[in-house]
């Protein structure tokens, strides 16, 4: 990827046209141009993890003659403020003086631990109830018929709950909010070759 | 007996004649077909234009190759790969030109 800063705006190209068009003229076959010449350099992404940072807008690193983005360490504690309209007893938005609705602001948290923690487990739980799905009509058939269970299925269930289980126990003992996002599950992890 | 029809015998050079461009220097009163190779970026300059004119440029190369800021393309793409009938037409002297550009099929 290429980019050009035009008086102060940047502009990536993920493909250079094949025409290009200055005050100098129309250059045909642009692909084949000095690039610098024209102020195109190449865009640099740098690596960055994707959990706790991000990417800023796009600058120019003048030191190496290429555009880049700066690396930004996402702020877990940051907060940010939340209008809810004041109804009055009949559902209808009590006005200011000036005819202007009127809001009770509250702050938040950007990142809510808590709605975190709840995604991550009910992500769990899904899992846990799509590897137990296969086996669940041996557990129909018990209910029903009152047909044993085979104990590798009785184990193997048993197995996928209590995984789930200490997933969930391990979810609910993360106190910041980057360790939950961090936090990862594998009921059966490939072992490593 | 008076001439009542025109035939190329009687036309000019610049209608007639094919001129190889030594540099990037384009005379529209000098020829009607300008061929070059490029062999490395080529800023072309044209001189003489009028209204009407219509000129043709053969030219093939790899390279950048600049035309007047004065031209606009209709079509067509440069190919340097190939050879290119790029064919300007004045509609208003040196302040304007129309360009398409049509590469030989291979």
């Amino acid at each position: 990827m290429k980019a050009k800063d035009f008086n102060g705006t940047i502009r990536t190209y993920r493909r250079l046209p094949s025409v290009w068009e200055d005050a100098n003229g129309l250059h045909l076959n642009f692909k084949k141009a000095n690039h610098a010449a024209f102020g195109f350099y190449d865009v640099v992404t740098p690596s960055y993890d994707k959990i706790s940072q991000r990417l800023g807008a796009i600058e120019w690193d003048a030191d190496n003659s290429l555009f880049t983005y700066p690396v930004v360490d996402i702020d877990f504690a940051s907060t940010h403020d939340v209008s809810t309209p004041i109804l009055d007893d009949d559902g209808d938005p009590v006005l200011d003086e000036d005819g202007e609705p009127t809001y009770t602001v509250t702050t938040e948290n950007t990142y809510k631990i808590d709605e975190l923690k709840s995604d991550k487990k009910k992500a769990v739980n899904e899992e846990a109830g799509r590897l137990l799905k296969p086996t669940d009509w041996y557990v129909i058939r018990k209910s029903e018929r009152n047909v044993d269970i085979p104990s590798d299925v009785v184990t193997e269930r048993a197995d996928i709950i209590t995984k789930a289980n200490g997933f969930v126990d391990d979810i609910d003992a993360l106190t910041t909010v980057e360790s939950v996002l961090r936090f990862t599950f594998d009921y059966y992890p490939q072992p490593e070759v | 007996m008076a001439l009542t029809k025109i035939s190329s015998g009687v036309l000019g050079d610049e209608f007639t004649t094919i001129e190889a461009m030594s540099a990037s220097a384009v005379d529209f009163s000098a020829a009607q077909v300008f061929t070059k190779t490029l062999t490395a970026d080529t800023t072309l300059t044209f001189s003489n234009v009028s209204t009407g004119m219509v000129k043709d440029l053969v030219i093939t190369g790899d390279f950048t190759l600049t035309l007047p800021s004065s031209v606009k393309i209709i079509t067509g793409t440069y190919d340097g790969t190939v050879s290119n009938l790029i064919q300007i037409t004045s509609t208003n002297g040196s302040t304007e030109q129309w360009a398409t550009i049509s590469k030989e099929a291979v």
